[in-house]
């Protein structure tokens, strides 16, 4: 018999057991694990990295001054500039208390540059459960942010809230340090006045994820504000509040290459997605051929083609490729097609795999676009959904 | 349908050992639990391999199955309240677990590919306890480990890392 001499240590193991083992240490314990090889850094370093910065979990029954406790903790081990927070809430919806809570924190903080609020209770059934307390309308966490030193020193900001508006971020944009916004869960597109008088804001990335109607003056008028948009990513998810039929009517090809014409001279980075309707093509394809500095395009091929269950190499080569060439600018050297599947009738439905392909396109195939270096299809499978029914 | 208690199947190890063992032990394995209702009747005149593990793993594997083959299913969610009771490994287990490092390396790995959850949760924070409360050197001294960081890269860890020293 032969014998296969392979001894295991302790950083030969795999990740996914390390991890396991990491999960039952402390940050203290991590830290003394990273410093004893490469190897075992490399595993613990994400774990810890996640913790360099504030987790700051509300709970309404935290006073004050353990609040200066915590931070003043934290900012000592930082060697006294903590610049990454993030606050998440545990109810919905913001409350008065949270934003106290928040407002102490922010100035302890002079020099903030990155901040996460995060919603911790995003399900239909908690929106349900708590709707029925809508005590706190007044507290808006936009407000409190604005109102600190930290509106002139944050640059990245994620805000997960279902209850902001566009005029919220509309007043965002006043911040004059901020580069990146991501918004979470948007889905009050009210309180615009065209008169509005909105600054023009700084922004060099913007994610926006929606809930809310993709096309009409909402969209136009934010996008309309952020002439140095580099990166734009536009997330739409439908699920139960808009039918097909109505969704048909907002969401065309056309009208969305009229909300982004304003970005034509800037962006480098485009990213559309959706999810949980199935978009149907008016016959017609977005055309970006005028975004002259275009690197990156993410898309769903509803929008680019009117048909196109067969996203394969053999149909790009054979003249797919060619009905969307003209459409799409010179600069562009990253394109990745959605293709999306979805099983049932229903109006909800959840993700359930997604598989990437690469094409390896011949440079003859691809006409003028000398750069397009990468053409992917990116398929996602969708089932319905079957714990949260929604009962009107 | 239950199986009677002394229905015997037969694993083979990796290196070809012939293991017999009371199904109902077995099939503390999510893997060979499913592996059985797959094969139904077949499985109880064919041998099962196991290419993963060998003879002396399979036989300690299966030791710990036997002692746990009347404990109650484990919920499908309770690791999050397992994850704070780091220390609490009962003595059975604790005994069971006190073998060189390369068998409880190998027990760790084997569960994992065998799927029984609450052996590779025992085995992990079996792991995470000899790490608790040592310095990085008695770590590396511990678990066999060659220092291969810089001086520079060490400091530089410290450094970033110095917020985490006093936790």
């Amino acid at each position: 018999m032969i014998l296969v001499l392979k001894k295991t240590f302790l950083y030969n193991l795999p990740d996914e057991i390390l991890l396991k083992i990491c999960s039952h240490l402390t940050s203290h314990e991590l830290y003394k694990l990273s410093l004893t090889c490469q190897a075992l850094l490399g595993v613990t370093y994400e774990v810890l990295s996640r913790a360099l910065r504030l987790d700051y979990a509300y709970r309404d029954d935290r006073k004050l001054s353990e609040l200066n406790d915590i931070v003043n903790k934290l900012k000592r081990r930082s060697g006294g500039f903590l610049s990454d927070i993030t606050i998440a809430h545990f109810t919905w919806p913001v409350s008065s208390e949270l934003c106290r809570q928040m407002h102490h924190i922010l100035s302890l903080l002079p020099n903030l540059k990155t901040l996460y609020l995060k919603e911790q209770c995003y399900s239909l059934q908690g929106y349900f459960i708590r709707a029925g307390k809508l005590e706190d309308m007044d507290a808006n966490l936009c407000d409190v942010l604005l109102h600190s030193s930290s509106a002139s020193t944050i640059r990245s900001l994620t805000i997960s809230d279902t209850r902001i508006s566009s005029h919220d971020i509309l007043k965002l944009f006043t911040m004059k340090q901020l580069e990146h916004l991501s918004i979470e869960g948007f889905n009050y597109p009210m309180g615009i006045e065209p008169g509005d008088e909105i600054p023009h804001a700084n922004l060099e990335s913007l994610s926006i994820s929606t809930t809310a109607r993709p096309t009409g003056r909402h969209i136009d008028i934010i996008l309309a504000r952020t002439p140095h948009l580099k990166r734009f990513s536009w997330n739409f998810d439908f699920s139960s509040i808009f039918t097909q039929e109505q969704f048909k009517q907002v969401c065309s090809p056309a009208a969305i290459s009229a909300a982004l014409r304003p970005l034509s001279s800037t962006l480098e980075e485009l990213r559309i997605s959706m999810a949980a309707t199935k978009f149907q093509n008016d016959g017609t394809g977005l055309d970006v051929s005028r975004f002259e500095k275009l690197r990156r395009l993410q898309i769903h091929g509803e929008l680019l083609f009117p048909s196109c269950d067969e996203l394969s190499y053999e149909a790009f080569c054979d003249g797919l490729g060619a009905q969307l060439w003209d459409r799409l600018p010179r600069s562009l050297e990253t394109l990745e097609i959605i293709s999306d599947t979805y099983r049932g009738d229903q109006t909800g439905f959840a993700a359930t795999e997604s598989q990437t392909m690469n094409f390896d396109l011949p440079v003859s195939n691809k006409m003028h676009l000398r750069k397009l270096s990468q053409v992917s299809v990116i398929r996602r499978e969708f089932n319905p959904l079957e714990e949260h029914t929604v009962r009107a | 349908m239950a199986a009677s208690e002394s229905t015997r199947i037969t694993l083979v190890s990796n290196d070809g050992a012939e293991v017999h063992v009371e199904r109902n032990v077995a099939e503390r394995s999510m893997l060979i639990k499913n592996m059985m209702e797959d094969l139904g009747e077949a499985a109880m005149t064919q041998s099962v391999p196991i290419p993963n593990v060998n003879e002396s793993v399979l036989k300690k594997v299966i030791e710990w199955c036997e002692h746990h083959k009347n404990d109650p299913p484990a919920a499908a969610d309770d690791d999050s309240d397992s994850r704070k009771k780091t220390t609490d490994i009962e003595e059975w287990d604790q005994k069971f677990m006190q073998v060189d490092q390369e068998m409880l390396f190998e027990i760790i790995l084997a569960s994992n590919y065998l799927d029984i959850k609450p052996l590779l949760d025992v085995g992990c924070k079996t792991v995470a306890n000899m790490i608790k409360g040592k310095s990085p050197e008695e770590i590396r001294k511990t678990f066999n480990i060659t220092n291969d960081f810089t001086p520079e890269e060490e400091e530089q860890i410290r450094r970033e890392n110095e917020w985490a020293e006093d936790r």
